[in-house]
């Protein structure tokens, strides 16, 4: 048994909610930033997650029969969210509009939080899931000792 | 010499719970890693009753059950012959992205499936001690 493939899902699972974390840090900091070099202010971003085979290169019979049914999570993306951005009447304000108002981000603060809430526990999720694994593996070699 | 009849049965069959539980664990870990990955199904591996089946079934040649109270003994189905069944693990789904994975029964399958790992282990390692004890206390 290779317990390293279990150790490469659980790798994965973490590294891909580390990079949502990223995400998640960078539309809070730009919560209210108003120009980019794309021009406009700053667009909420967020990933995909997509499910992807895992190669292991020990296939023997039992494998074959939990093949295809095994799989790690890759960012596949990070697309922006289109959804429109909020205006603020500010008349004072450089990059106000001609009746006065402000296009700040499409961010809430309350949806990142909860985002982050969400990467953090699946990120402390997948942690454990490592020690277990670990736990496993530290075990069977026990069998020899003695 | 067959070495059956050092090794056992049970380490066979301990053996063959080894592997089923580290097969498991890799779906349960792959469940984990997919917990916010949209449209994605969960699994698991079910051999616990094939197992049992295959253990009540027993009744060796040299031990013959003549009472109902009687426990068999020895294990006369070929446990290599046992094949875990996948199954895609729960069956309704309460999350809008198609996703079927329940965290909670994922981690509790985890932290089972590991203890019932750790105890196959033991197991195989006290059969083997008591292997090494016949060999080196009997002359004493």
């Amino acid at each position: 048994m290779d317990f390293l493939t279990a150790l490469k899902i659980s790798s994965s699972g973490l590294s891909a909610q580390r990079i949502r974390m990223n995400v998640i840090s960078a539309n809070l900091t730009n919560i209210d930033t108003t120009r980019t070099p794309e021009g406009g202010p700053y667009r909420r971003k967020d990933v995909i997650f997509a499910a992807t085979q895992v190669n292991s290169p020990f296939q023997n019979i039992l494998e074959s029969q939990i093949k295809g049914r095994v799989y790690q999570v890759n960012v596949e993306g990070i697309y922006y969210d289109n959804s429109p951005s909020r205006l603020k009447y500010d008349p004072g304000h450089p990059d106000a509009n001609d009746e006065g108002y402000v296009a700040l981000p499409n961010i809430t603060v309350i949806e990142e939080m909860i985002n982050m809430l969400s990467a953090t526990r699946s990120y402390e999720a997948n942690v454990t899931a490592i020690n277990a694994t670990k736990n496993m593996a530290l075990k069977a070699l026990e069998i020899g000792r003695g | 010499m067959d070495s059956r009849a050092l090794f056992t049965d049970t380490i066979a069959m301990l053996e063959r719970v080894l592997d089923f539980r580290s097969q498991k664990h890799k779906l349960i870990v792959s469940n984990i890693a997919n917990l916010d990955t949209p449209r994605y199904q969960a699994f698991d591996l079910v051999f616990e009753d094939q197992l049992k089946e295959a253990l009540n079934e027993a009744g060796s040649a040299d031990v013959k059950i003549s009472d109902k109270g009687h426990f068999p003994i020895g294990i006369q189905q070929d446990i290599h012959l046992i094949r875990p069944r996948i199954v895609s693990s729960p069956s309704i789904n309460l999350s809008n992205d198609l996703n079927t994975v329940d965290i909670e029964k994922e981690m509790g399958k985890l932290v089972e499936n590991n203890l019932m790992y750790n105890v196959a282990v033991q197991i195989i390692g006290k059969k083997f001690e008591g292997i090494k004890n016949a060999i080196k206390e009997g002359g004493r």
